[in-house]
């Protein structure tokens, strides 16, 4: 970008990197902050250092939380049903169906070499570790991940992995639009997709 | 299917024109590089999104203009239909049908049967397998919506299990082996599903093909079109598997749908080496007549049908075989084509029957 202050440059080449920002918008986001008084983007710069120096992740369910702890061990859930997501907007989203009262893991992704994410990148061991130390009380692992290839290969490469436990493999039913991500469905098709989930069989 | 009007902005060496077309023959004439090509070009974009292999995108916008914008007015059945297709530098390219833009661009196939008789057609014969699966693979998606959509799931797998390949490095942990055999299950199930459509579809498309050859060609010249394939040969399964360690040291697949050919061939032998100019034309040509009967049959949509340059590289013989195919009112609907010889066409054609468009430089001129 040819903008005569390399500052301001600078500041749109990094914000442009956000999914979704190009540099158009990335220069318009970047002179609004410049109007705005100092406050404001020390505030912004401020947040989201905090942010990423103090984020803490669940030692067990991987949710996105302040505590290594949160209370997914506390709360009183159905705790014979660990279901399974790509990340915490699908937690919320299938929680504020209402149609679920079991836990939740976050693999914190899905299975995709192209932008260099493997099995080992996810937190695919840490569930089953949590499968083998619930010591049969977990029974049953619902799969509620995106309808994408990429959700279907985790999907698939989950009941592989698990194979060998005695589980009950579910996958939500498919009335989410093919490709389509979970935190966007909406809560009703959601809800039902979840009461109606059927037995995991891949590549159907 | 018909195309009533083209209007035609910023595309190519057209700065905003309105073409109308014949129900039957329209001819577009005039010089080289007048334009003749372009028309095509525009039509091909709104029936496949794409251009011919030819350029890209951004090379048919007309030079300095920011956008080109290409609009045509489709009737199939009595019911009128308006593709548009809008590319703007720097931004997605968009396609509209009545109004609505797709969300997949890849939605929009098979909604505007076409079929287009073009000199890049030679690559079809002489590049690389890609290009006879992709035509092939072209001919079955306009009517088969499962095998586009096997096709693009398989290409997204191969791609994935590829960059596994490479991420391996050769070497095979517990779970990169595991979801290797993810990759495999899915590619050897998909493979089979598009290999067995692709041998159906040279079964029904060959007596099409044979026909429109014998009806173009004079005398005997055996052409032949089949399907190589190891996905379709027994023991496919166990041999992918077999090819796991090739593929790990060489960090991609080796063997699946993606390695199918079509082979063509003159007398038995390759049309590629043994074929002459002419001859391989005749071929192209008779391929893309009975890729129209293909497409008439599995759709009940008779196309239009584009023809550019096609009398080029033929004797006469040929081109008067072709001529008489091409008056077949039962058997044709529109036919767009192009000549840089504006009287050679005149003589075959009669007046009363087609449109005569004249371009110049970008401009049109049309005859009532
Ligand atoms: N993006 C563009 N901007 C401006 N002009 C272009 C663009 N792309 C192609 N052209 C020009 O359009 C002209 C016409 O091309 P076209 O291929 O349609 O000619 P034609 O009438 O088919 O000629 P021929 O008889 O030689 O096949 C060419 O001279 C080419 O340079
Ligand atoms: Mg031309
Ligand atoms: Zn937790």
């Amino acid at each position: 970008m040819d903008f005569p202050s390399q500052l301001v440059a600078r500041a749109v080449d990094e914000i442009a990197k956000l999914p979704g920002i190009g540099k158009k918008t990335a220069l318009r986001l970047v002179l609004h902050l410049l109007r705005q008084s100092p406050d404001q983007t020390h505030r912004l710069a401020d947040a989201l250092t905090i942010l990423r120096d103090e984020i803490q992740y669940c030692d067990t369910c991987h949710i996105i939380a302040d505590i290594r702890e949160c209370t997914c061990r506390t709360v009183h859930t159905d705790t014979s049903i660990v279901c399974v997501v790509e990340d915490t907007p699908d937690v919320l989203a299938i929680r504020n169906t209402g149609q679920y009262k079991g836990m939740f893991h976050v693999l914190g992704g899905r299975v995709s070499p192209i932008d260099g994410i493997g099995p080992d990148d996810l937190k695919i061991e840490s569930l089953v570790k949590r499968i083998e130390a619930s010591n049969g009380e977990i029974k049953e692992v619902i799969l509620a991940l995106s309808g994408t290839m990429e959700g279907e290969t985790t999907a698939f490469y989950l009941t592989r992995r698990l194979d060998s436990y005695p589980l009950k493999i579910t996958s939500i039913a498919r009335g989410i639009p093919v490709g389509g991500e979970l935190e966007f469905a909406d809560e009703l098709t959601l809800g039902r997709s979840i009461s109606s989930r059927t037995e995991y069989h891949p590549t159907e | 299917m018909e195309i009533k009007t083209l209007h035609l902005q910023s595309f190519k060496n057209y700065e905003n024109s309105i073409l109308p077309f014949h129900s039957r023959v329209t001819c577009l004439v005039g010089l080289n590089g007048a334009g003749k090509t372009n028309v095509l070009e525009a039509i091909h974009y709104l029936a496949f999104t794409k251009g011919t292999a030819s350029v890209t995108d951004l090379e048919s916008i007309r030079s300095k203009d920011p956008y080109f914008r290409v609009k045509g007015l489709f009737e199939e059945n009595r019911k009128e239909r308006e593709v548009i297709c809008f590319l703007e530098r720097g931004q997605k390219k968009i396609i509209k049908m009545d109004g609505l833009a797709y969300e997949k661009l890849s939605d929009h196939i098979g909604q505007v049967q076409v079929v287009m008789c073009t000199p890049y057609d030679s690559q079809i014969i002489q590049d690389s397998s890609e290009v006879r699966r992709k035509w092939a693979d072209g001919c079955i998606s306009q009517h088969d919506a499962p095998y586009l959509e096997a096709l693009l799931k398989y290409q997204r797998v191969l791609k994935q299990r590829n960059a596994h390949l490479k991420n391996c490095n050769g070497r095979l942990s517990p779970p990169a082996a595991l979801l290797l055999d993810t990759y495999d299950q899915e590619l050897i199930r998909l493979s089979s599903e598009l290999s067995n459509k692709r041998v159906e579809f040279v079964q029904s498309f060959q007596p099409y093909f044979q026909e429109n050859l014998a009806a173009l060609v004079p005398g005997h010249e055996r052409c032949s079109i089949h399907l190589k394939s190891q996905v379709t040969e027994a023991g496919f399964a166990e041999k992918f598997s077999e090819s796991r360690a090739k593929d790990l040291l060489m960090q991609r697949t080796l063997l699946g749908a993606h390695r199918d050919d079509f082979m063509f061939a003159l007398q038995g032998q390759p049309i590629r080496k043994f074929g002459s100019q002419g001859q391989q034309k005749s071929f192209l040509v008779a391929l893309r007549l009975a890729q129209y009967d293909y497409l008439k049959q599995t759709t009940s949509i008779a196309p239009v049908l584009l023809l550019d340059d096609v009398f080029d590289k033929l004797d006469d013989g040929r081109i008067h075989n072709l001529v008489s195919i091409l008056q077949d009112n039962s058997r044709f609907g529109q036919v767009i084509l192009t000549d840089a010889r504006k009287e050679r066409t005149l003589s075959f054609f009669d007046k009363e029957h087609i449109q005569l468009v004249e371009i110049e430089n970008g401009t049109i001129r049309v005859h009532e």
